[in-house]
């Protein structure tokens, strides 16, 4: 991607926002939230390529102070909201304040871990966590296949990583299918509980397989700068 | 210490080499290449090299260390 791409993803996120307040909902506008995460994801995901190793690092420090301003203006507004108002900020507030910490941290772990490594402790992890579900609940099962499956799509991934990622994509988009529409039917149409269950298992496996897609992807582009590139070298 | 360069000289050593010139040959901006040699940017190994090569020098004899005063 280019820088101009980059902006340009942004700017539709901003119309896309403003065409559903005004079409839809004026609630759509907490859209906007999401993006002080969408930055730092963006640049990782994608650094832009014309950028030289001196412009990414500008970018990168312009990132830093952005996010500070952000949070020296809600400083402000939670101080307000406490003690002028004297009541608790929105929620929106509390979104806006978590949303970039949590990004940059889950970003800081994946620079720290490595992508590829991360994804392949998700991959175990949610293979794990269901072979023992559904062996606790029903014994060894047809059921505890879907575990054994998800742990050999990922031991795939630690050689393979383009397959075993797109094999972990496919059982999160085959699990959501199953899942989602039994969630809705048993609960009666009970969205935080089908969100949950989602985020149980669909997500996390969807993150684990592009998680090792992406890894491989990088690991094919040569090492373009010093700063840019964060991938581990041991 | 401080990493002094003397990439300004070697420019001029090579014909008067202008910096946009200079930075289309190694992928860089202009901008780039002016910060390196105002020293507010000190480049990554591959760069250093990659200024070495086009402008016929070593990377120690376009950058060096300074004590400071």
């Amino acid at each position: 991607m280019t820088r101009r791409t980059l902006i340009a993803i942004r700017v539709a996120w901003v119309a896309v926002t403003a065409l559903l307040m005004a079409t839809w909902n004026e609630d759509a506008w907490v859209l906007l939230l999401v993006l002080p995460a969408l930055g730092p994801i963006l640049r990782e995901a994608a650094p832009a390529a014309d950028l030289d190793e001196r412009q990414r690092l500008v970018d990168y420090r312009a990132s830093h102070w952005a996010l500070a301003v952000v949070y020296l203006v809600l400083f402000l507004l939670f101080a307000r909201a406490w003690f002028q108002l004297r009541k608790e900020p929105p929620i929106e507030l509390w979104l806006v304040l978590l949303a970039p910490l949590v990004v940059r941290t889950v970003l800081a772990v994946v620079q720290g871990f490595g992508g590829r490594n991360l994804a392949v402790i998700l991959g175990f992890v949610c293979g794990a966590f269901w072979l023992a579900f559904s062996t606790a609940s029903h014994g060894l099962s047809p059921e505890s296949a879907i575990g054994l499956g998800i742990i050999a799509f990922t031991a795939l991934g630690i050689r393979w990583p383009r397959l075993g990622g797109t094999l972990l994509a496919v059982a999160a988009v085959a699990c959501a299918a199953l899942l989602i529409p039994v969630g809705v039917r048993n609960t009666g149409g009970d969205w935080v509980f089908v969100a949950v269950m989602a985020l149980a298992l669909p997500f996390p496996l969807l993150l684990a397989g592009v998680g090792l897609i992406a890894s491989a992807v990088r690991a094919s582009r040569p090492a373009s700068d010093e700063f840019g590139d964060l991938r581990r070298t041991s | 210490m401080s990493v002094g360069n003397r990439v300004r000289l070697h420019r001029f050593l090579r014909g008067e080499l202008n910096q946009a010139e200079l930075a289309a040959r190694v992928g860089v901006s202009r901008q780039t290449i002016v910060a390196i040699e105002k020293g507010n940017y000190n480049p990554s190994v591959e760069l250093a090299l990659r200024l070495a090569r086009e402008l016929g020098a070593t990377v120690e004899e376009l950058f060096s260390l300074e004590e400071m005063p």
